[in-house]
């Protein structure tokens, strides 16, 4: 068997969280990007093309300055974060994969992965995840 | 490469490390893995270095060759390397096939080891 019951358990759970993030995340980026930097932690970095962005306020200037987007999530994947690595902090790697179409672009497939951590929320005992890193990659090749 | 970042430097030396190993003989990636690791190839879940050895080594192919395109590294507010790739592999006679790949890397006893794998083959005939 490739997992253990309990850890199946726990990736089942961390995959709803990741869907509804994901789901959340590229709506924003889609229609609401205005409040898109508020999922992002203060000192969260971007790397974006290979070009980092740090920083609530910098993220929020940098989405500002994309076009218009019309993204579709084809694939996601979804790890915990084992807490050997994390210090014991609730913590999600999520990898999505699709195409995005800016507006006076070509439709291109992307890639981008999001390690979020879980913050204790005050009106409610679900966590409120917030992208601690995240990095975006056009896949783009010669055929 | 001094003037790259340091976590710059750690991780291109452990994806450099990594597709050699895969390309050469992948059945000896155990040692890049701890048994709390995760794999997630291609949507399948494995957990533990036995599990995920098990799986790379019983791919159904030959021969392997990568090619990376591209690769990004950053530092995690943990002190881990957060690690993506994008590029093409070719295996066996089958046609050449694009990919990404992530992973987290983490300091243990003095070594970089992975704690987190995800694999996917970037077909794009989502239809």
């Amino acid at each position: 068997m490739s997992l253990t019951v309990d850890f199946r358990t726990q990736v089942d759970q961390s995959c709803r969280y990741s869907e509804e993030f994901i789901n959340i995340y590229y709506e924003c980026m889609d229609k609401k990007r205005r409040n898109l930097k508020r999922l992002y932690l203060d000192k969260a970095t971007l790397v974006w093309n290979g070009n980092a962005v740090t920083g609530q306020e910098a993220l929020g200037e940098f989405f500002e300055s994309l076009p218009s987007s019309e993204f579709q999530v084809q694939t996601l994947d979804c790890q915990p974060v084992h807490e050997q690595a994390t210090q014991g902090q609730t913590t999600l790697l999520v990898v999505a994969a699709g195409s995005v179409k800016f507006e006076g672009n070509k439709q291109r497939f992307f890639n981008q992965n999001f390690l979020l951590t879980a913050q204790a929320s005050p009106n409610s005992d679900q966590p409120v995840w917030k992208i601690a890193s995240d990095c975006f990659r056009f896949q783009d090749w010669a055929n | 490469m001094g003037d790259k970042p340091i976590w710059e430097q750690i991780g291109s030396s452990f994806v450099q490390h990594y597709y050699q190993l895969f390309d050469t003989d992948r059945t000896q990636l155990g040692s890049i893995y701890i048994d709390a690791s995760c794999l997630t190839w291609e949507g399948q879940q494995f957990q533990g270095k036995a599990a995920i050895v098990e799986k790379l080594s019983s791919l159904p192919f030959t021969k392997i060759a990568h090619s990376i395109t591209a690769q990004d590294h950053q530092p995690t507010p943990d002190s881990c390397i957060l690690s993506m790739v994008v590029g093409q592999l070719k295996a066996d006679d089958d046609p050449i096939m694009g990919f990404h790949q992530s992973f987290i890397l983490k300091n243990i006893n003095e070594a970089w080891v992975c704690t987190n794998d995800m694999f996917r083959l970037a077909l794009h005939n989502f239809g």
